[in-house]
């Protein structure tokens, strides 16, 4: 591009030049005051022209020796910038790229000594490397920054013209003049202090410190960008885990429910985080019994899970035979029994502030009848099939783990009774009568549990449940669980069904 | 969930407000696992506005029971709301803990 004089000046010339040769070409005539001032100005015209083709202004010269003094550095802070980000996408560590950081400031601006003070709460640096030196003795870092931390600068002031006349260096003549020091802040932290000296006094400026504050927020986002992926790396091993923590746990709860011909089990359970605490079994007993539990240990997640399975572990070691009993009944403890047994058995593997309800039925189906207790677990919905009567079972009974000692025995007591064929059986946990639903606030309840049976004791076992958990989710209405369910449905039939 | 205590010379009544779960538990435990709460009498937990109760916060309770017995201080229970007192019922906890329906009941007891 040049310069508008440069045209001008053309322009004037062949004007000039023009009227001239008229001028001249009108023979006799002569030199008039107006052919005096054309030639004037055709030789202000030349003489543009030869300025501005042969002599380079000052004016323009400054800028382009500055340009390509700067576009050295521009090109290493480019270069530098680049790494930084290379090292992040390699997935390298935080501490390559605080080495990274003191060696490309030190570049860019050529300085003279440097040293990196990194805090070690955020930084994960080892503790050996939380301080980084470049042409620097420790000690003398050391004493420097003792001096700087004397007297701060204030808030937006990194550059220090002279350290000599700086507050704190009084009679301590400096080797090292110029100072610049840039804090290495994140969005919640500070990560430490970049450092960067030149022996020359005001040799830091405004160009140099806009270079290496994008440095130090480009380091610093490098930093944060690492740790994010460290900790969604994190997350996702713990995700993994919990998947075999929550399929460890489905292997305890039992697949294959007994089957016989004399009653009918459908089950249903429900975990409101990945493992809970809600558990059931089922265990064959020699003639033609069946022991069926079912318990709930307080709070959830995996502290409940681990509760939880311990109990699945006293259950089956509770109810082995006892080969030294007298007699065909006593060879298994009772439910009451059990339930003292347990509770003796959890004093030292429960943490003081936690419990489990539970109940344990023994089903006998020589003798029509069964026999159960209640450890403070929600209560037995039955429906009657001779009396037509659906009604909960009312009994007394202390959850286990709450008296850790003797006295337990006192809060514990068995319960018996007989059934007919067509008697249904509705055991469950709290998570089932206490789903919230409509605002939130609202529970499931008892009653409306006790409604659904009466319309459809008739139904087989598993039709009764499916028309149970349809209404509970038509009232929970997509509001999540937050507590463990679990529901099981026991049908009493005739041993040999009617012809 | 508040929990807000009034102190009078051998009693200490402490007000529960809104639902006490697993998270609120940490609140009721931090008072009543001040050594001091030991000097009262009795411990008087008025329920009225006490609308929810977790295992969670029924474990806050349970875990100290055994301290406020062996230190023979009386932990009383009043105007609890039937929701609740199902709650503690079920779990047998009735027949361990005094549960009483008024301030006045309570004070007596």
């Amino acid at each position: 591009m040049h310069h508008p004089l440069l045209y001008i000046g053309f322009l004037f010339t062949l004007l000039g030049a023009g009227l001239v040769l008229t001028d001249i070409l009108s023979v006799g005539v002569a030199a008039t005051p107006f052919s005096s001032w054309l030639l004037l100005l055709t030789t202000v015209g030349v003489l543009v022209v030869l300025w501005r083709l042969f002599v380079r202004p000052p004016a323009l010269a400054a800028p382009v020796a500055a340009m390509a003094k700067a576009a050295a550095p521009r090109q290493l802070e480019i270069q530098s910038l680049q790494r930084l980000v290379q090292i992040v996408q390699h997935g390298q560590t935080s501490g390559e790229v605080y080495s990274m950081l003191l060696e490309s400031a030190v570049q860019t601006v050529q300085a003279d000594a440097a040293w990196l003070v990194l805090l070690p709460d955020h930084t994960k640096v080892e503790a050996g490397k939380a301080v980084q030196y470049y042409n620097i003795s420790p000690a003398q870092a050391a004493e420097l920054q003792s001096r700087l931390s004397s007297h701060t600068l204030p808030d937006g002031e990194y550059i220090t013209n002279d350290l000599n006349s700086r507050l704190g260096f009084e009679g301590a003549p400096q080797a090292f003049r110029s100072l610049m020091q840039l804090p290495l802040q994140g969005l919640q932290f500070d990560y430490g202090t970049l450092y960067l000296l030149k022996a020359e006094p005001n040799t830091f400026d405004s160009d140099d410190l806009s270079i290496l504050q994008t440095f130090t927020s480009q380091a610093v986002l490098s930093i944060e960008n690492l740790e994010l992926v460290r900790t969604s790396l994190e997350n996702q091993r713990t995700q993994e885990e919990l998947k075999i923590a929550s399929q460890v746990q489905d292997s305890l709860i039992p697949k294959n429910l007994p089957t016989d011909n004399w009653f009918e089990i459908s089950s249903h359970s429900l975990a409101a985080k990945e493992v809970g605490g809600d558990f059931y079994d089922f265990l064959h007993l020699p003639g033609r019994r069946l022991a069926v539990i079912i318990g709930d240990v307080s709070g959830k997640g995996v502290t409940a899970a681990f509760h939880m399975a311990q109990m699945k572990g006293i259950f089956h070691s509770l109810m082995q035979e006892n080969p030294l009993a007298k007699n065909e009944r006593d060879k298994f403890p009772v439910p009451s029994r059990f339930m003292a047994q347990a509770n003796a058995a959890l004093t030292h593997c429960l943490e003081k502030s936690s419990f489990i309800t539970s109940s344990l039925y023994i089903i006998d189906y020589e003798q029509g009848g069964f026999v159960f207790a209640r450890a403070g677990h929600c209560h037995t919905l039955y429906y009657h099939a001779l009396r037509e009567e659906v009604f909960y079972f009312e009994s007394t009974g202390l959850g286990l783990g709450i008296i850790r000692n003797e006295s337990y025995e006192k809060h514990i007591k068995n319960q018996f009774y007989d059934y007919s064929p067509g008697d249904v059986m509705v055991i469950y946990t709290d998570g089932i009568v206490e789903a919230r639903g409509g605002n939130g606030t609202d529970e499931y309840g008892e009653d409306r549990l006790k409604l659904r049976l009466e319309e459809s004791y008739f139904q087989e076992a598993e039709a009764i449940k499916s028309s149970i958990l349809a209404d509970l989710n038509g009232f929970t209405n997509g509001f999540p669980i937050h507590d463990d369910q679990t529901l099981l449905v026991i049908k009493f039939k005739s041993a040999q069904p009617p012809q | 969930m508040k929990v807000t205590a009034q102190p009078t010379a051998d009693t200490l009544t402490l007000l529960l407000d809104g639902e006490l779960d697993a998270s609120s538990a940490i609140v009721l435990d931090t008072e009543l696992a001040k050594p001091d709460i030991l000097n009262y009498r009795k411990v008087l937990v008025d329920c009225a506005k006490l609308s929810y109760i977790s295992s969670a916060g029924l474990g806050v309770f349970i875990s100290h029971l055994q301290r406020f017995q062996d230190a023979n201080v009386k932990l009383v229970f009043f105007n609890m709301q039937e929701k609740v007192f199902n709650v503690f019922e079920i779990l047998g906890l009735d027949a361990l803990m005094t549960i009483v329906s008024t301030a006045a009941e309570a004070e007596a007891a």
